[in-house]
């Protein structure tokens, strides 16, 4: 059980974020679920389209495809969190359907993980819900509520329903998650930007302008939300896989993180989601040592 | 600390009777009468033309402090219940948001807290704004959801539900109503389809009285209250006979429980917290300075509570 008391008073002037990046890790799991096999995948997509006049996908539901998040969350768990560091925070970030649709698979998730953390899933935000979580894990950590946090985002590659507009899908199922930490070590958070709205023919310009606040030296991520953008001039950058709309950019900032080659730059990572026109960049310090 | 600076409620026009619900749902008599005798529900509320976007638009819209204040508004979190709640890459909280002109606002759902979800969302919101820079910034938090399904019509032996919405804006300072403490237990041992598994439907009955009792006791614990300086319990809207038999294990007076939604309204998923807050103040069951304790619980499960200071 998690318990708290009356939170702090609003924290001014705003100090620099506790939170500590220590460790990343991704993966894509082959295969379908069994999950995928069960009749009420078909019941529940067939009650949430009706309104919507939207037709089953067939194909998707008599092959049985699609992945799982808790078995992709149980994975990156069980492969980036040391039982003898426990987590006190999980946030789980989704964008598409699992393939379970009604699980709760965060409270799934606080059984398996070291520290039975308060968790609680984030969705509805394309890839601006991973900032989304990130500024969650922000507030958490200057508001005592966490010295431990994962956040975990995962996606599956099929909808068992055609939908009623092109939809960014990825290309396999896929799971990122980031492991942050407020004591020592690590690369501390040093900045969280975005801008709303940003329409095609003005993400550039938007891209520059946030970016004219990185610091000298940092390596940027662009998204997979920014394929069809020019890198912007006057910082190094690299981009993401395009085919994992919702991990891509997270698992191209935790190579990132583990090439030694880097641990001296700063590390950025931006995105845009292009249903809602939301513009996101986080950046990093340079890794710091443990003390 | 965090505020909750104003709560509104849409409750959608149609009341059915829950024999009508239960004929569509295919319960028997007897089914249906243990509802009504035993848990004590009469009618649920529901909209069966309006869709998701029009519910949490519709909540909002009554929400009057909204209109003057929408540039305020920092965040938007949509507390739900439902992992998936329209076809993908349909998503009504953003539709709401442009209906709203709240663009500006970092807009996402929480969720795989079931109904206690609205609760996670206080704490959230209050986190937010606790750590924002600006001191006047609000966040807006809405609950509601459709019955489009089996599972988000009926949880089997207790509860109907309806589609009763509600919206809260909240602050990260002001002087009511001020929340006070927050305990949460999550038990994944329980996640499953209970329609589908009695053995697990059992363990969860049996085990949900005393986690209930727990966790309310936790909140009250760390707020520094007791059951004595409790002037009103308002619970989430399940049914009535559990939570009469929860005030009797712990010797809690039924008549200082808002209970009054549970015929009236049914089961309103995460909104509820916010329907029976809007019903106490309404009915001025509440005076300034008066502590009050909200407690739901969700499947899969998550059971919360959360002491605040009218």
């Amino acid at each position: 059980m998690r318990v708290r008391g009356p939170l702090p008073a609003t924290t001014l002037p705003r100090t620099a974020s506790p939170l500590r990046l220590t460790a990343a890790h991704a993966l894509d799991l082959a295969g379908n679920s069994p999950l995928a096999a069960d009749p009420d995948l078909r019941t529940f997509t067939a009650d949430l389209v009706r309104r919507y006049g939207l037709p089953l996908d067939e194909d998707a539901l008599t092959g049985a495809r699609g992945q799982s998040y808790t078995a992709l969350g149980e994975l990156v768990v069980r492969q980036l969190v040391d039982p003898g560091r426990p987590v006190d925070l999980l946030v789980l970030v989704y964008a598409s359907p699992d393939v379970r649709p009604g699980q709760a698979v965060a409270t799934q998730l606080s059984g398996v993980c070291p520290g039975e953390p308060l968790s609680f899933a984030v969705c509805d935000e394309g890839v601006a819900g991973t900032f989304s979580a990130l500024a969650v894990a922000d507030a958490y950590a200057r508001t005592g509520g966490a010295r431990r946090a994962l956040l975990i985002v995962v996606e599956q590659a099929h909808l068992h329903h055609r939908p009623h507009r092109a939809a960014r899908l990825p290309d396999r199922h896929s799971a990122a998650a980031l492991l942050w930490e407020t004591e020592s070590g690590g690369r501390p958070l040093q900045l969280l930007r975005s801008a709303n709205d940003v329409r095609s023919g003005h993400v550039m310009g938007a891209l520059h302008e946030l970016c004219a606040e990185l610091p000298a030296g940092a390596l940027l991520v662009l998204g997979p939300g920014l394929v069809e953008e020019a890198a912007p001039g006057g910082v190094e950058s690299r981009r993401a896989r395009t085919g994992s709309p919702y991990t891509g950019g997270w698992a191209a900032l935790g190579e990132a993180l583990a090439d030694p080659g880097l641990a001296g730059r700063p590390l950025a990572l931006a995105d845009r989601e292009p249903e809602t026109g939301r513009l996101d960049l986080a950046c990093w310090a340079p890794q710091e040592p443990p003390e | 600390m965090t505020a909750l600076e104003a709560v509104a409620v849409h409750l959608p026009p149609v009341a059915e009777p829950i024999e009508l619900v239960g004929a569509r749902l295919g319960l028997t008599d007897r089914q249906v009468r243990l509802f009504r005798r035993f848990h004590g529900l009469d009618q649920v509320r529901v909209d069966h033309d309006g869709d998701l976007t029009d519910l949490l638009t519709a909540a909002a819209t009554a929400l009057a402090p909204l209109r003057k204040n929408a540039h305020r508004v920092k965040y938007v979190l949509h507390a739900r219940s439902l992992p998936i709640a329209a076809p993908y890459p349909h998503n009504p909280l953003h539709e709401v948001l442009g209906r709203l002109g709240l663009t500006h606002a970092r807009a996402f759902t929480i969720t795989h807290h079931a109904c206690a979800g609205s609760l996670l969302a206080l704490d959230v919101a209050g986190r937010l704004l606790a750590a924002d820079p600006d001191p006047e910034a609000l966040a807006l938090i809405l609950a509601g959801e459709k019955t489009f399904t089996r599972d988000a019509r009926i949880v089997p032996d207790t509860a109907l539900f309806g589609e009763g919405a509600a919206a809260c804006l909240v602050r990260a300072e002001g002087e009511h109503d001020r929340v006070l403490s927050y305990a949460v237990d999550q038990h994944g041992e329980f996640d499953g389809r209970l329609a589908d598994d009695p053995e697990l439907l059992a363990r969860y009955q049996r085990s949900y009285p005393e986690l209930v009792i727990a966790v309310m006791e936790a909140a009250l614990n760390e707020a520094g209250e007791s059951w004595e300086s409790i002037r009103l319990l308002l619970p989430h809207n399940v049914n009535q006979i559990s939570w009469q038999r929860i005030c009797r294990q712990i010797g809690y007076p039924p008549e200082q429980m808002v209970l009054d939604n549970v015929p009236a309204v049914g089961h309103s998923f995460a909104a509820d917290i916010l329907i029976n807050h809007h019903t106490a103040t309404g009915r001025g069951l509440l005076r300034r300075g008066d502590r009050y304790l909200v407690a739901a619980s969700g499947l899969g499960a998550t059971f919360a509570a959360m002491v605040l200071q009218h």
